[in-house]
Order: C-alpha cells, then sequence, then structure tokens
C-alpha cells in the first residue's frame, strides 16, 4: 500500500463517530479546530461524511445500538483507515465497563469486520486537546 | 409551603395512605394505586411541575415515584404508588401531562411496568435488537 | 402534497441517550416529527447501584461531560438530603464557583454552535476562543479541564487557594466584553434578528405541558430556576436575576443564555468577595436510611437526582433525569410547521448537546428509499437561508 500510505499522512481528513461518550471527548474533539489548537494548520480537517476520511476518531464506550452503525461507518471510509480510539471509555470502557450497556470495545467491533484494521489509542478521560494531536503525530510516525 | 400541603391533603383525601415531611422543602405522600392518575392531576392542577418519575423493584411489585417540583414554594413533593406482581401496570398520567410521555416510556422499558393508556407504548431507551421481556432495572439481573 | 420523512442522526450523544429524529415534510414544512433515543444508553442507573455512594459521583459526572458539575452536585444533595448534612460554607462558595464556571463554558460553547448554525464560522471559531480562559480556570481550581471531580458528599474534594482569586476573577471577566459584543450583534443585525426572531416559537402553555427547563423554560416566559426556587449550595446569599424572556423563540433563547453569563460572572465575584477561610468537608460516614430528592440548575436547565439508601454502602436505587430529556419532547410543539431549514436551528436552541453537528443524517424518500440529505445538508440549507436574507 506504499503510496496510499504515503498520500494518507499528508494531510489527513477525519470523521468524528461517537457512539456513546458522555460528550467531553467530543467537545475536545471539537476544542481542536478552534483557533488555540487549530489542528488545520497540520491540514487535519473535520468533515462531514465517512466516505471523504482518512481517520476516524471515535468516541465512547459503543453501546448495543451503536455497534452495527460503527461497523458501517467503517467500512464506508476509504481504505486505508486509521482508526483513533479516542478516550478511556472507547478504550477499555472505563467506568462503564460493568453495565450493561457496551457488549464489546471499540477496537473488537472494528476487528469483527477488518481484522487488520490500523487502531490507534489515546487515553484519558478525556484526553487533553494536546495529548490527542500527539496521539495523532505519533501514530502516523509509526505507520 | 404548608398551605400547599394542606390543600394537597383535602383534595388527595381518602387517596393519600400516607405522608411525610422529612424537611421543610420535601414530602412524601404514598396513594392509591388505583386513582394515581386523579393524584397526580390535582397536584399537577396547584401549579406543580411533573420532574420525572423513577420506578424503583420492591417485595411487592414495583414502586413508581412521581417528582413534583412547586418552583416557587420551595418543595419538592413524591407521590409514590405501587405496581403490584405479577404483572406490574399503572393508568397513565401522560393522558393529562405530555412531559410523562418518554419516563413512562421509559420505565415500561427498563422495570416492565405497562401504563394504560398511554398513546405509544413503543421501546425507547433500550436497543433494538434487545429481547422481550427482560428487564435490566429488576433484581436478579446480569449484565 | 408528497410527504417526506427525514431521518436525523442517530449520532447525537446526550446524557445517556443518543437521539434519532424524524421528520415528516410536506414541502418545505416541518408536518410532524418523531424521536428514537437510546444509541446512548449506558446503563448508568443500573451501574450507580453497583458503586458505593462515594463512588457514583464519579460515574453521573460522566453522564453528561458538559454538565459534570451539576450531576454530582444534583446527586450529591439527595445523598446529603437523606444523610440531613450541614455542609461547611466555605465548601458551599467553592461549589458555586465551579457551578458558575460551568454555565460560563457551555453557553459559550453553545452560542458558539448557534453561530456555526447560521453560518456564522466566525463567530463560533471566536467564541470558542474567548471561552478557553475560562477552561483554563476550570483546570486550575479543579485539575481538568471538564471532569472536575470536585464535590464530594459532606464538601468538597480540593480547597482554592486565596492566591487564585484575581485569576478567576480575571478569568471571568475576560467573557463580560466578547459577550456584550455578542448581544449587540445579534440584537442590531437585521439578518441575524430574522434568522432568531419568531422561529420556532415554544408557547408559555406548551412548554409547562412538556414540563421544560432551564433556558428553555425561561426563554418561553416561565420563572423555572433552581437556584432561585429551591436554593442550594451558596445561592441564597447571592444577588442575581433570573432571566426570563417572554416569546418563546430561539431569538429568546439565545439571548437568555448571553444574560445568563453576564449573571454569572457577577455570581463568581460576589463568591469572591464573602467567601471565608474555613473546612471544606463536613465528614460523612454514613448514609442512613431514606429518600432524597437533588435537583440543580444545570447550564442546560434542571436536572434531577433521586436516591433511595437502604443504610448499607451502595444506593439501592439512583435515578438520574437530565434537563434534554424533559427538554427534547418539546420539540415536537417548536418545529411542527416550521421550514426545513431551520430545524436545524431549533433544535440547536434548546442546546440539546452541541455534538449534533457532527452526526451521520441521511434523509430518504419514504416511497422509494431514495437518499435525500444529509445533517450537513440541513445545516447548508440553515446556511443558505442567512445568506438569502443578507442578499435582500
Ligand atoms: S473517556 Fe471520559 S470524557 Fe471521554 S467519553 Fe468516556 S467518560 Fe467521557
Amino acid at each position: 500500500m506504499g503510496w496510499k500510505m504515503w498520500a494518507l499522512k499528508k494531510s489527513v481528513w477525519v470523521y468524528h463517530v461517537n457512539v456513546g461518550a458522555c460528550n467531553n471527548c467530543d467537545i475536545e474533539i471539537l476544542e481542536l479546530l478552534t483557533p488555540r489548537y487549530d489542528i488545520e494548520r497540520f491540514g487535519m480537517m473535520l468533515v462531514g461524511s465517512p466516505r471523504h476520511a482518512d481517520a476516524l476518531l471515535v468516541t465512547g464506550i459503543c453501546t448495543r445500538q451503536s455497534v452495527r452503525r460503527l461497523q458501517e461507518v467503517y467500512l464506508q471510509t476509504a481504505k486505508p483507515c486509521v482508526v483513533f480510539v479516542i478516550g478511556s471509555c472507547a478504550g477499555d470502557r472505563g467506568i462503564f465497563k460493568a453495565g450493561y450497556g457496551s457488549p464489546a470495545p471499540v477496537d473488537e467491533v472494528i476487528r469483527e469486520v477488518d481484522p487488520n484494521a490500523i487502531i490507534a489509542y489515546v487515553p484519558g478521560c478525556p484526553p487533553r486537546p494536546e495529548a490527542m494531536i500527539s496521539g495523532v503525530v505519533k501514530a502516523l510516525a509509526a505507520i | 409551603m404548608d398551605s400547599i400541603l394542606e390543600t394537597i391533603k383535602v383534595r388527595l383525601a381518602s387517596d393519600l395512605l400516607s405522608l411525610s415531611v422529612p424537611s421543610a422543602d420535601r414530602a412524601f405522600a404514598r396513594v392509591q394505586s388505583a386513582s394515581i392518575r386523579r393524584c397526580v392531576a390535582h397536584i399537577w392542577n396547584l401549579g406543580g411541575r411533573l420532574a420525572t418519575m423513577t420506578g424503583i423493584e420492591v417485595r411487592d411489585g414495583i414502586e413508581v415515584n412521581y417528582h413534583v417540583c412547586f418552583d416557587g414554594d420551595t418543595l419538592v413533593i413524591t407521590l409514590s404508588a405501587l405496581a403490584p406482581w405479577p404483572e406490574p401496570s399503572l393508568e397513565s398520567v401522560a393522558q393529562d401531562i405530555p412531559g410523562a410521555l418518554w419516563i413512562e416510556r421509559e420505565i415500561h422499558d427498563i422495570l416492565g411496568v405497562s401504563f394504560t393508556g398511554h398513546p405509544d407504548m413503543r421501546r425507547l431507551v433500550l436497543p433494538d435488537d434487545w429481547p422481550e421481556g427482560v428487564y435490566p432495572l429488576r433484581k436478579g439481573f446480569e449484565a | 402534497m408528497k410527504r417526506t420523512l427525514i431521518p436525523i442522526g442517530p449520532y447525537h450523544p446526550l446524557q445517556e441517550e443518543a437521539e434519532f429524529f424524524q421528520l415528516f415534510v410536506e414541502g418545505e414544512t416541518v408536518v410532524d416529527m418523531d424521536v428514537r433515543i437510546s444509541y446512548n444508553h449506558r446503563g448508568i442507573e443500573e451501574l450507580s447501584s453497583r458503586k458505593t455512594f462515594d463512588q457514583v459521583p464519579y460515574l453521573v459526572e460522566r453522564v453528561c461531560g458538559i454538565c459534570s458539575a451539576s450531576h454530582p452536585i444534583a446527586y450529591i444533595q439527595a445523598v446529603e438530603d437523606i444523610a440531613r448534612v450541614q455542609v461547611p460554607d466555605r465548601a458551599l462558595y467553592l461549589r458555586t464557583i465551579v457551578l458558575e464556571l460551568e454555565r460560563l463554558h457551555s453557553h459559550m460553547l453553545w452560542i458558539g454552535l448557534a453561530g456555526h448554525f447560521i453560518g456564522y464560522n466566525t463567530v463560533w471559531m471566536w467564541v470558542w476562543r474567548y471561552r478557553e480562559p475560562v477552561m483554563d480556570i476550570l483546570e486550575l481550581i479543579t485539575g481538568s479541564r471538564v471532569n472536575y471531580a470536585n464535590a464530594k458528599i459532606g464538601g468538597v474534594r480540593r480547597d482554592v487557594s486565596p492566591d487564585l482569586y484575581p485569576e478567576i476573577r480575571k478569568a471571568a471577566d475576560a467573557v463580560v466584553g466578547p459577550i456584550e459584543l455578542v448581544i449587540k450583534a445579534v440584537r442590531d443585525d437585521p439578518v441575524l434578528r430574522a434568522r432568531l426572531k419568531g422561529v420556532g416559537v415554544l408557547k408559555k402553555s406548551a412548554a409547562r405541558a412538556w414540563c421544560v427547563t432551564g433556558p428553555t423554560a425561561r426563554g418561553s416566559g416561565l420563572h423555572i430556576d433552581v437556584r432561585k426556587d429551591d436554593p442550594y449550595a451558596a445561592y441564597d446569599r447571592l444577588k442575581f436575576d433570573e432571566v426570563v424572556w417572554d416569546d418563546g423563540d430561539v431569538y429568546c433563547k439565545f439571548m437568555v443564555r448571553c444574560f445568563e453569563c453576564l449573571e454569572a460572572v457577577k455570581i463568581i465575584h460576589q463568591c469572591l468577595d464573602q467567601i471565608e477561610p474555613g473546612p471544606i468537608d463536613a465528614m460523612v460516614r454514613e448514609i442512613p436510611p431514606g429518600d432524597g430528592c437533588g435537583h440543580a440548575e444545570a447550564p442546560r436547565g434542571e436536572t434531577f437526582h433521586f436516591v433511595r439508601s437502604d443504610g448499607s454502602a451502595t444506593p439501592v436505587r439512583h435515578k438520574v433525569r437530565a434537563p434534554s430529556y424533559v427538554n427534547i419532547p418539546s420539540f415536537k410543539a417548536s418545529c411542527v410547521g416550521q421550514e426545513i431549514a431551520d430545524v436545524a436551528l431549533i433544535l440547536a436552541s434548546v442546546d440539546p448537546c452541541y455534538s449534533c453537528t457532527e452526526r451521520v443524517a441521511v434523509a430518504k424518500d419514504v416511497s422509494t428509499g431514495k437518499v435525500l440529505w444529509t445533517h450537513s445538508d440541513l445545516v447548508r440549507l440553515s446556511r443558505e437561508k442567512t445568506v438569502r436574507m443578507g442578499g435582500k
């Protein structure tokens, strides 16, 4: 996938999916767009459709009702696609782990439809916007 | 607030089983299950606002608490009625108060109380693939 | 005329639930709507009965990220209601300060997004920039930008050093200028006025019938403000106005929020004037059996918590009612008869949650199943309308 990867890393367009988050992670993601953090200077942009996206930002515990919808969204993205799992909820369901709300963490849900998916984790509850930027940079350097 | 409690006592009359006033701004009343709709309507007409309802599983059935706030009089009064086993059911107050439409559907979802006269008892909070007849807030439920 | 069904959603996180709206439209006019939630149902109430009284605040903080001060406060007040705790004064003031800072940050977030919806992205960017000092000061006080973990049963967890007072005042004062600017802009700009005035009216009687709370109710002329009606924290010792506007349209709700920001700044100053050194925690050891109700005025309205204790370490039942839970059903009253281009704005006007901007949204023609709209189309429609009006 050589040249595709090269192209992917140039300017990452991200699509934000909330699959049962408390909103904090989401506010912090929007915060990235605003003047203080301004990720557009790195060529990153939040887009309105998964079909335009190079990366997914997934937040929340993946509730039962969202499982299929998340898989659907993932399948719609152009491959290769990097999945950023933002926050403790998405990573391992955090405080909600013991509840009946979520059958599986986000990475398992995605691996179910694509075992080779590229998944990067940014833990924190919520991660600071700086942490998200650094997570994205590190992940892109690694792939 | 005393005057409101007095009025309530008079209006509810024989439907009132017990009334406790633990502090100046809280009151808890038990009422006859059969007349719950009338009781709530009385209180509503006195200017109360139905904040929400809580269903709780108790030994004899499901207890449904109606929390009504009297804004301006610093009083929150909780009416409670029992929906006895084996088929817990109560008359719907949503027929008079549209604000109760959602919460009755929710209690139906999570505790299985049916509200007779409710115009639309479709599922509200549980996922589409949730099995029928399993109520997550009843005792003995395992995630 | 042909009836078209427009689904919006479902990705719209809000307290425990996300929603899925279905608009039924004829031509450009909305004739009916239906809401389905559950996408965000995380089972918090069930989880809560497996945590100890002291752990629950961390859980309810995560009910809704933006109200992460109000939910724990409402829960804690419910528990204090059972245990009859006398909370030290200093703790009450500290709670109030965090609650009001939260209101500032939440209302500014909303003002920004309202700007985004009507096509004024500059407003969004600038207002969010002005919101940053508030976030910074919250971080200085509590240790985190959004999940504060500040209040606990019987008091607060961390004290605030007096060295921070001037910083807090400065951060609060810094938002006054921008907010006044926004107020003036909305008042004087003919296009903005036209977009907001008379749109999505929620009549007083409907507001009462749907039991709405918060700015949604106060924008419809209802005097409901828990801070006044059932004073908690230090609100009974502070002077502030309950902002009530009568017309029930988006304009009124906008103004209510703007003026509440100014009130919040006043409250913060008064707290800092009145606060005195002292203990911050009543050291509650046991929660006796009993029932307790607690409510608090979150930025979006009243959050209501009911707790039943049987004297053990965990609550038997903990009910959470977030403000949007009562505000959202009222869309049925405010959207019907409106244009589709205004719907995004009306939905936003009760501030269900900011994340509606990023939802997946597709619309299908009921008869053919053909995809017609996406949520960004709705926002685009809304923006185009602004442009049209500006051109006139
Ligand atoms: S990780 Fe924390 S902040 Fe993020 S959605 Fe989960 S609870 Fe909210």
